[in-house]
């Protein structure tokens, strides 16, 4: 059994030896189909990591929204008066207001002007997991503070602390920067809840976000049910997994970049699956003759299907390395021009390897199949 | 010599075995689906943000000193359209009056509320070339009258003519619509008179309601006027608060920002390249594949005394078939992928003559390509050998 084994990873290697050439096209192919998977669930996963980027960053576990809220730079808020209507609740140890808008922002020292994501956060509540955040936000509470992400594009003009820039009617002074990414827009800024009614005029009564904290060991589910009882239905109580959900689920399925990169991902699927099995289904056709010799000669099967798979194994991860070298080589071009959040990660390099492998084996098996039928004479006359 | 047989024999060893044709064609049909939906969606971006400026009826455009791109208002005093009104050679100058921030449209039937992008001007004298203005200048006129555009994205509730909903916190009646599409900024588009705009979004600085700022001034120009002569006395004679730009220039302007300064840009840009250089390796594979398998059968023409010019004319017009063949199915199966997407999205999805043109001839010079690379095997080959 050992032998007929060490004799098929030799038959196996051997195979792939001779026709040098052929092997070499069939890494190829698979090799495209793997980097153009990975390009195209990279551009994908960070359009659902720039859903997330700010939720993600901000310390709750439960959110109060408009009951049409849409995403996060588009809150349709929601009257003050729920977030402190939420505050009595027994388990609810916290409630700050998240406020959030677009201004269109200059920095005097370059020509250009763009629009910016603005949260407006209370100075004194802690409502920011990012100790960098959390710690300059004393500085805030000076009238006309801002903070800076730094991974803003260059046309905003990150500039130093101490610039000053013109955000709608006002002229703000950087107090301090932060690190995030502004995801698809082109910068991002925190300012005061003070300095957020300056910029947007009316003293309106709404608030964007409800950010709530529980105490510790507290039931999020169960408080988010109680609260949505108690409260008016012109706000929603959402946990924080839920809240997440919404937001990616919106970009996914309703915005353009979503649905674009989306169908991204469902060519790239196709197009692996397709070349995989075009790639497999020759290197067995192409042998055929040499795997009816085996059978005519008295080996099983399965010993040929054997053979096969080990080959198909072989090209899978063959084709996977290259593949995997030319996705990080684009994902590292990719953030170093975007700043859009994202990257390998350990979870797809595994299920893009499982998704190559499955293919691979699939493919060859299913062109084994004429083996199984096929009477030797025929397939030498072929 | 035997006589060249007039058959297509490139034709025919494709046809002899349809089974091995059918994998090469779907191949090449694969690579052609890439490259044409990744170009798609690339320009489904550009042409869908620039769409509003090709829309615009005029010959100069007034706008702004820091204006990058439509969407975001960058207005500039309503004055430099009437300073403009005045030189010789403009027939017309008409203000356009955008608003995006405080146009929030309810939904009235699941009352929920989104932004809506509010362009408005005189509807006696329209700044943009819809079919439909001429249609419903009068019905514009009356108070709270809007058209809708009928390419929004579903979640505005899909206003018609005679519905009425909410805007910026006050009644609405739909009288019309018109077709223009959402893009990646704006999710539907609403058209108002300016006596209307006045009243909805009036200017939060002013005492009594004005318009005091425009965001486009749409210049037309006397017949036989020379448009960059006319250009030059206008940034002459108007305040540097102000660019006075050719269509060619705000388009330029806009496709700048977008190639340049978006990340989204960038990577429909890179999503593009990496598609062309993957379906040209694509075609390339099936190409050789194919062409080597039949290594025997022209060593046999070989053999028999054929010319080598004879051999690379088959087998180059095989390439050709295999190109043409896998172009058209790929065509097809685009067409469809970009009518989902344009009916999910609202967005200006189309093939231009000019990109299919392009990517046929990528096609077809890759097939050509690797089918000359092939055909080197059939040339050196010493028949005794191939046969072995």
């Amino acid at each position: 059994m050992r032998l007929t084994a060490a004799l098929g990873t030799r038959i196996t290697l051997r195979n792939l030896a001779h026709g040098k050439v052929r092997t070499a096209v069939a890494v190829g192919g698979v090799c495209l189909a793997v980097a153009l998977l990975f390009v195209q669930l990279g551009f994908f996963e960070s359009v659902l990591l720039t859903a997330t980027l700010v939720y993600d960053v901000l310390d709750f576990d439960l959110v109060l929204t408009a009951p049409d809220y849409v995403m996060l730079t588009q809150p349709n808020g929601f009257p003050e008066g729920r977030l402190h209507q939420a505050r009595a609740h027994q388990d609810v140890v916290a409630a700050s207001p998240l406020y959030v808008s677009w201004v269109r922002w200059r920095n005097p020292q370059n020509s250009f002007r763009r629009a910016v994501v603005v949260l407006g956060v209370n100075p004194h509540d802690g409502v920011s997991l990012v100790p960098e955040l959390q710690g300059q936000f004393p500085a805030l509470a000076r009238a006309d503070a801002v903070l800076v992400d730094r991974l803003s594009r260059p046309e905003v003009g990150v500039g130093e602390v101490g610039d000053v820039a013109e955000a709608g009617p006002l002229t703000l002074t950087t107090v301090g920067q932060f690190t995030l990414s502004p995801g698809f827009d082109a910068g991002m800024v925190v300012v005061s809840d003070q300095t957020f009614r300056r910029l947007f005029g009316s003293p309106t009564q709404e608030v964007s976000l409800g950010l709530l904290k529980l105490r510790a060991g507290a039931d999020a589910a169960r408080v988010a049910r109680e609260l949505q009882e108690s409260l008016p239905p012109d706000v929603r109580v959402l946990t924080r997994p839920e809240a997440a959900f919404r937001e990616r689920e919106y970009w996914v399925v309703n915005t353009s970049t979503g649905i674009i990169f989306g169908c991204g991902v469902i060519v790239a699927l196709l197009f692996g699956v397709v070349v995989t099995y075009q790639v497999l289904a020759l290197e067995v056709s192409g042998r055929l003759p040499e795997f009816a010799t085996l059978k005519a000669l008295g080996f099983s099967h399965r010993y040929v299907a054997a053979v096969v798979l080990q080959k198909a194994l072989f090209l899978a991860v063959a084709g996977y390395v290259p593949g995997f070298g030319i996705a990080l080589l684009v994902y590292h071009l990719s953030q170093s021009v975007t700043n859009l959040p994202g990257g390998m990660t350990l979870e797809r390099a595994a299920a893009v390897f499982v998704l190559n492998l499955a293919a691979c084996c699939l493919s060859s098996l299913a062109a084994l199949r004429i083996l199984r039928r096929a009477n030797p004479v025929d397939l030498f006359t072929a | 010599m035997i006589d060249p047989p007039r058959t297509p024999l490139g034709l025919k060893i494709l046809t002899h075995t349809p089974g091995r044709l059918a994998v090469s064609v779907g191949g090449v049909t694969l690579a052609v689906v890439l490259m044409l939906s990744q170009d798609g969606f690339r320009n489904a971006l550009f042409d869908s943000q620039t769409e509003l400026i090709r829309r615009l009826d005029g010959d100069l455009f007034i706008v702004g000193r820091l204006k990058y791109m439509m969407y975001v208002p960058e207005p500039f005093p309503a004055r430099r359209v009437h300073q403009a009104r005045s030189l010789p050679g403009v027939r017309a100058v008409r203000p356009l009056y955008v608003e995006n921030v405080r146009s929030v449209w309810r939904n009235p039937h699941d009352g929920h509320r989104r932004a809506v992008r509010v362009l408005a001007f005189d509807p006696r004298d329209p700044v943009f070339d819809f079919p439909e203005l001429a249609e419903h200048a009068d019905a514009l006129q009356a108070p709270d009258a809007v058209l809708f555009d009928r390419n929004s994205r579903d979640y505005f509730g899909r206003p018609e003519a005679g519905s009425r909903a909410e805007l910026a916190g006050r009644r609405v009646e739909v009288v019309g619509d018109f077709a223009l599409g959402a893009d990646f900024l704006a999710d539907g588009t609403v058209i108002m008179s300016d006596r209307n705009f006045l009243k909805f979004f009036p200017d939060r600085l002013a005492d009594s309601p004005r318009l005091d700022t425009a965001e486009v001034g749409v210049v037309r120009l006397e017949r036989g006027a020379d448009l960059l002569a006319i250009q030059r006395r206008l940034r002459d004679v108007l305040p540097d608060d102000v660019l006075v730009l050719t269509r060619q220039e705000l388009l330029d302007l806009e496709l700048d920002y977008w190639h340049n300064n978006t990340a989204i840009g960038y990577v429909f840009t890179l999503g593009m390249v990496v598609g062309f250089v993957i379906g040209t390796m694509i075609c390339y594979q099936v190409l050789h594949t194919n062409v080597s398998h039949y290594l025997p059968q022209f060593a046999t023409l070989k053999a028999m005394g054929f010319t080598r010019r004879y051999l690379v004319g088959v087998v180059l017009q095989q390439g050709v078939f295999l190109a043409l063949l896998g172009f058209v199915p790929a065509v097809v199966v685009c067409q469809v992928l970009f009518w989902a997407v344009a009916w999910a999205t609202g967005l200006l999805l189309e093939m231009t003559p000019l990109q299919l043109a392009f990517v046929l001839t990528l096609t077809v010079a890759m097939c050509l390509l690797s089918a000359s690379l092939a055909v080197r095997r059939v040339l050196t080959a010493d028949p005794a050998e191939v046969f072995r």
